[in-house]
């Protein structure tokens, strides 16, 4: 009687659980197998679609779907066309000319103008608005006036017509493109974003549900907190090959067994896993040398790496080439400069900072370098590859005779010590350094210092030749002018470039058109061409 | 009893003011600034100062501690949790959608506790001294040492990647693929958690089943020539299972630890693994929804606890 | 594992009480038990390889060989390297005295503080037991792992917060038995009576209440020392116990958490593991020994 009621009590139990289980069973229906979807992985949990924000990776991959820019890095480390079929600048290189698509549309059925190109323009010139880009249109003519309040607009982002956008700059700057380039800088529909209050705009729900996009695969729903399901964009200028895409939050484990299973079709691999994926039946591994570097940054305003016989002490005691070999696998190249490309870019006759211990050593000695002092190599944990790296240069850093340690940070505390410039050798993996070498310029000019110039070195030599870099258009004088900020960059180590680690990519061998962007935060750059089979 | 149920509400809401206040004041101290962190020094071009104290500003961020508190607990009476930090969402809806995951996993990993446990226990406590008894004694002490985590890596380890029998994380395809693939990505996390947790059910069926056998009323039972079965099946059980609602009950907020580690290491989308990466992404508001919503829990099961056992044992007046 | 921190009755024990002095049946019945043995026995060899070894070998647990990383055991590296070419037995080793500190120190903490608090609200009884008791219940209900993670978050992980917050968390059981001991005495009016004596408090807990409680509370922390050994483990594998360099078991198994180093390289894994479930398994073992040592009438 007892026993009979207590079974009872726990097949109703066992019934609950089966209800709560099917509710969550998630996305119902979608059976990856034969229909035309595509399931891709976000490297992090995504955010939201706000691209007005200095924002994070997945969410740079999900605005590739639902947004489009004027302007991308296409695979080959090229500018490539998006809503700017071509673009120019004038002869004194002041003013910049895009030609836009003709008859592009919103996802809604508006048509796509130059006004929304303007319209966003200035929202992201207005700090209010929550732009994490202000900086980058300082030089723009009428930017002042509008960030005193003096002007309602700035005057230099102009639609002379439906189809041109004319951005008027107050110092030549033959260079302004890389500064749009996607992942960033994504036009914004001014019929509805026109709508919203700029105070505030950060916190508008729109940014978590757009209702719009104009990209190849606009938003459709959170599917859950961790998955977004897109649907093709009806009104795309081009014909899609497919109906629906799935942007996956997945682990690196998770996506390595998702592909497996053939339930993915496109993921990240890290180095260490390159192999293995390699041996995976029904899956393409493809990899191109990346545009960003792995880097050591000190806060050079600090004082305590200040002196460049340190830092370039700090290059020879690191193996770099056993780094690649050994932490990535060969994945990966060691480099002695932030740019590092396109060619032209790169002079030779540059000092190469091979592992030498005993130079090490005596370029310590040289600075009067105090063995007690401790120097922190601060990290975000939770990258294998990037906490190994951290390790081994503390290690060997010891051995050299600086007293380092590793010292691990959550994202906040990492972004406090940069705010509180206190910090000795932070790792970071960033960038774009291959399209024009004047994308230096954000890390290292005097005029970027308290903005992405995290290092804050600033040098008077080096700032002119960079000034000179954007002005000059002729390409003869560029070279000149970049083979000797290279040499000065080279020397001065004032950001510590350790290796340019590859992009690898796998996808599924049903996925058609994939084509690797070596930027990894540009994945997604040419979903419109994307089919499967 | 009404007296002791008010007197008992009054004490928890009073614990449940000490802990947010306690909370509030906690996380103000916690290093890392979750305005600094939402304005990317990496690609932030700009004023980055100015955009941090609009950020702050915008996240109520800047108000006094007091303020923040009191804006915070009016908000919540009027159901509202506040704001994710990191993706904007309200909480109670980050954690609706967290809380199926969560209960769908611990509930069948308690189930296979319970279902595995109790009926050992029982079989130990009647053939005690047994190699049975001390077999069990043995697998209840491993249940407890090995930590979750090893044996989570082990099953994956055997059953889903030699094996290959069972995925190795997640809650379900990608794309989805109804009830029973949720049950095959279920399996092995429930099982580690509900293996973790039979332990102590082991055990303390076991000696309450002991307990019981030892009692005066059975041997009366047995003398009226009632079987040894009828016996047992009839009295024994119930008086040594009863007491064992009350160890569950207290035992159901414990269960949240294990869903951490669990959740964690099979990328589960549930609570646990929220609240561990808003620790980590320093998203108060979801660390205080997280953990306030445990401490009601917790208070919740005692009561239960305590009532149950005042219904179930005569003997004992609330 | 799943963080309990309600004890659990005692296992089987085995009877047979002889016309023996209670000291001398207690020792008999734990040598009797022969798991409580066999865990003695095991632990005192880790701790004995962990204080002992690493002075042997010689090899540093911190040195990085970055030429050599990931090597399966062979020679030279008994167990293999790990990720950043350490060796993986001298970071093992290095990693059981960090647990037993834990372990020990921890219990130590939770236990003393049971112990205090717990003879205040036996002596004092009232309201001040109400508070303490209540205050005592929603601790032990509260998951400790969550608590003590959070608070890794704000302070920072560090090997002293670890210790304190798990020993701050560890209280309550010490405390229940302490207290239940106290207030049965002073219902016995033994502690009024030497109250009146003109004994002050301390005093009467040092010579009254401790020499009580010392065999329950052995107990309990024993218990308490597993219960550490195992949070620690949990919470430096979630990245927020012990900080790197310094090798813990649960931090080495962190590493693990990838399926490449799962299939390929179980040298970086299985080690650790199999240290904290046998060591954690060793302590329960004594503790369920003592259990039944220390309290006759579970002999039954």
């Amino acid at each position: 009687m007892i026993m009979r009621r207590h079974t009872r009590a726990l097949l109703a139990g066992l019934a609950v659980l089966a209800l709560a289980l099917a509710g969550c069973s998630g996305p119902s229906g979608g059976d990856a197998g034969g229909s035309r979807d595509a399931t891709v992985q976000l490297y992090q949990a995504p955010r939201g679609f706000n691209p007005l924000l200095a924002s994070i990776g997945p969410d740079h991959l999900m605005e590739q779907l639902h947004w489009d820019s004027l302007v991308s890095a296409a695979g080959d480390s090229t500018y490539g066309a998006r809503l700017a079929e071509r673009s120019e600048v004038s002869a004194d290189g002041k003013t910049w000319t895009f030609h836009l698509v003709q008859g592009a549309k919103w996802s809604d059925g508006t048509p796509f103008t130059a006004k929304d190109v303007v319209f966003t323009y200035n929202l992201y010139a207005n700090p209010k608005s929550g732009s994490g880009y202000v900086g980058k249109f300082a030089n723009v003519n009428g930017a002042k006036a509008f960030k005193d309040g003096t002007a309602t607009s700035v005057a230099g982002f102009q639609a002379p017509d439906d189809n041109t956008f004319v951005i008027q700059l107050d110092q030549p700057n033959v260079a302004f493109l890389d500064e749009l380039v996607q992942p960033i800088m994504f036009i914004l529909p001014e019929h509805v974003v026109g709508k919203f209050p700029v105070d505030g705009l950060t916190n508008n729900p729109f940014w978590r549900n757009p209702t719009v996009g104009l990209g190849p695969y606009v938003f459709s729903r959170w599917v859950t907190a961790d998955q977004v399901e897109f649907k093709a964009n009806p009104n795309y200028r081009k014909k899609l090959g497919l109906d629906r895409v799935f942007a996956q939050y997945l682990t690196t484990d998770a996506a390595m067994a998702q592909l497996q299973t053939g339930k993915l079709d496109y993921a990240q691999v890290a180095a260490p896993d390159a192999k293995r994926v390699e041996g995976l039946k029904g899956v393409k591994l493809q990899r191109a040398e990346g545009p960003g570097i792995f880097a050591l940054h000190t806060a050079v305003d600090s004082g305590k790496l200040a002196n460049p016989l340190v830092r370039q002490a700090i290059m020879y005691a690191i193996d770099r080439d056993a780094l690649v070999k050994q932490v990535l696998n060969g994945e990966g190249k060691v480099v002695d400069t932030l740019v590092h490309g396109p060619s032209w870019a790169v002079p030779s006759g540059l000092t190469h900072y091979g592992y030498d211990p005993a130079k090490a050593k005596a370029l310590l000695a040289q600075a009067g370098w105090n063995p007690a002092t401790e120097v922190r190599i601060e990290l975000t944990p939770g990258q294998r590859d990037r906490d190994t790296a951290a390790t081994i240069i503390a290690a060997q850093l010891k051995e050299a005779g600086i007293n380092a340690k590793v010292q691990n940070y959550q994202a906040a505390e990492l972004s406090q010590a940069l705010g509180k410039r206190d910090f000795d050798l932070l790792i970071s993996a960033y960038g774009q350094f291959t399209i024009d070498p004047a994308s230096m310029n954000a890390r290292l000019s005097c005029a970027a210092v308290g903005g992405t110039n995290i290092t804050a070195y600033c040098n008077k030599d080096l700032d002119a030749l960079l000034n000179q870099g954007i002005a000059t258009k002729d390409q003869a004088q560029r070279q000149q002018i970049y083979a000797q900020a290279q040499k000065i960059v080279n020397e001065q180590m004032p950001i510590l470039v350790m290796y340019v680690p590859n992009t690898i990519a796998a996808t599924s061998d049903r996925l058609k058109g994939f084509q690797l962007n070596p930027s990894v935060v540009d994945a997604f750059w040419n979903a419109a061409d994307w089919s499967v089979s | 009893m009404i007296a002791f149920l008010v007197r008992r509400l009054l004490v928890s809401a009073v614990v449940l003011v000490g802990i947010s206040v306690l909370l509030f004041v906690l996380l103000q101290l916690m290093p890392g600034d979750p305005a600094e962190m939402m304005i990317d020094p990496m690609s932030f071009s700009g004023d980055r100062d100015a955009a941090v104290a609009l950020r702050r500003h915008e996240l109520g961020l800047d108000a006094s501690l007091p303020v923040q508190y009191f804006h915070w607990v009016a908000e919540l009476l009027r159901g509202n949790l506040g704001f994710s930090f990191s993706s904007g969402q309200p909480v109670t809806q980050v954690m609706a959608e967290r809380l199926g995951p969560t209960v769908s996993l611990m509930g069948t990993a308690l189930l296979i506790s319970l279902l595995a446990g109790i009926p050992m226990g029982i079989v130990a406590a009647l053939r005690r001294n047994s190699a049975v008894d001390y077999g069990t004694t043995v697998v209840s002490l491993l249940a407890i040492s090995v930590p979750s985590f090893f044996g989570a890596l082990l099953g994956i380890y055997v059953f889903g990647l030699k094996l290959g029998w069972v995925p190795t994380s997640g809650m379900n395809s990608i794309g989805g693929g109804g009830f029973l693939d949720s049950l095959h990505h279920l399996v092995l996390p429930a099982c580690i958690l509900g293996f973790a947790l039979a332990g102590p059910y082991v055990r303390y069926a076991r000696a309450g089943m002991l307990e019981v056998l030892g009692q005066d009323f059975l041997t009366t039972a047995r003398s009226k020539g009632l079987t040894r079965r009828r016996v047992i099946g009839r009295h024994a059980l119930h008086n040594a299972l009863i007491p064992l609602v009350t160890v569950v009950a207290i035992q159901i907020p414990t269960l949240f630890a294990g869903a951490v580690v669990v959740e964690q290491i099979f990328a589960w989308p549930g609570m646990g693994r929220m609240a561990l990466d808003a620790v980590l992404a320093r998203d108060y508001p979801i660390l205080l929804g997280f953990v306030m919503a445990v401490a009601v829990l917790v208070l919740l099961c005692n009561l239960l606890a305590d009532v149950a056992y005042a219904l179930i044992d005569p003997r004992i007046r609330l | 594992m799943t963080v309990t921190d309600v004890p659990a009755p005692a296992a089987a024990p085995p009877s047979g009480a002889g016309h023996a002095s209670p000291g001398r049946l207690a020792a008999r019945r734990f040598f009797r038990h022969r798991l409580a043995l066999a865990g003695l026995i095991m632990l005192g060899l880790f701790a004995l390889a962990a204080i002992v070894l690493p002075w042997i070998l010689g090899t540093d647990p911190n040195q990085v060989i970055p030429t050599a990383i990931r090597q399966p055991p062979g020679a030279g590296h008994p167990l293999g390297t790990d990720s950043a070419g350490r060796d993986v037995l001298a970071r093992l080793l290095v990693g059981g005295r960090i647990s037993l500190l834990v372990g020990l120190s921890s219990a130590l903490v939770a236990t003393l503080i049971g112990l205090m608090l717990g003879a205040v609200a036996g002596y004092f009884g009232g309201w001040v037991d109400g508070v303490l008791s209540r205050f005592a219940d929603v601790v032990l209900a509260f998951p400790s792992l969550i608590v003590i993670i959070v608070v890794a978050a704000f302070v920072g992980p560090s090997l002293p917060t670890l210790i304190l917050s798990i020993g701050l968390f560890g209280w309550p059981t010490p405390f229940r038995i302490v207290r239940g001991l106290t207030l049965s005495l002073r219902e016995q009016d033994a502690l009024v009576a030497v109250a009146g004596l003109g004994a002050g408090p301390l005093r009467i807990l040092r010579r009254h209440v401790v020499p009580v409680v010392v065999a329950p509370l052995t107990v309990v922390a024993t218990l308490a020392v597993a219960q550490a050994i195992l949070l620690e483990a949990t919470v430096s594998f979630l990245g927020l116990g012990v900080p790197p360099p310094t090798a813990s078991w649960g931090n080495m198994l962190n590493d693990a958490q990838s399926l490449t180093i799962l299939e390929t390289m179980p040298w970086l894994w299985l080690p650790p593991g199999i240290a904290i479930a046998l060591t954690i398994l060793a302590v329960n073992f004594i503790g369920d020994g003592l259990r039944d040592a220390a309290d006759p009438r579970r002999g039954r």
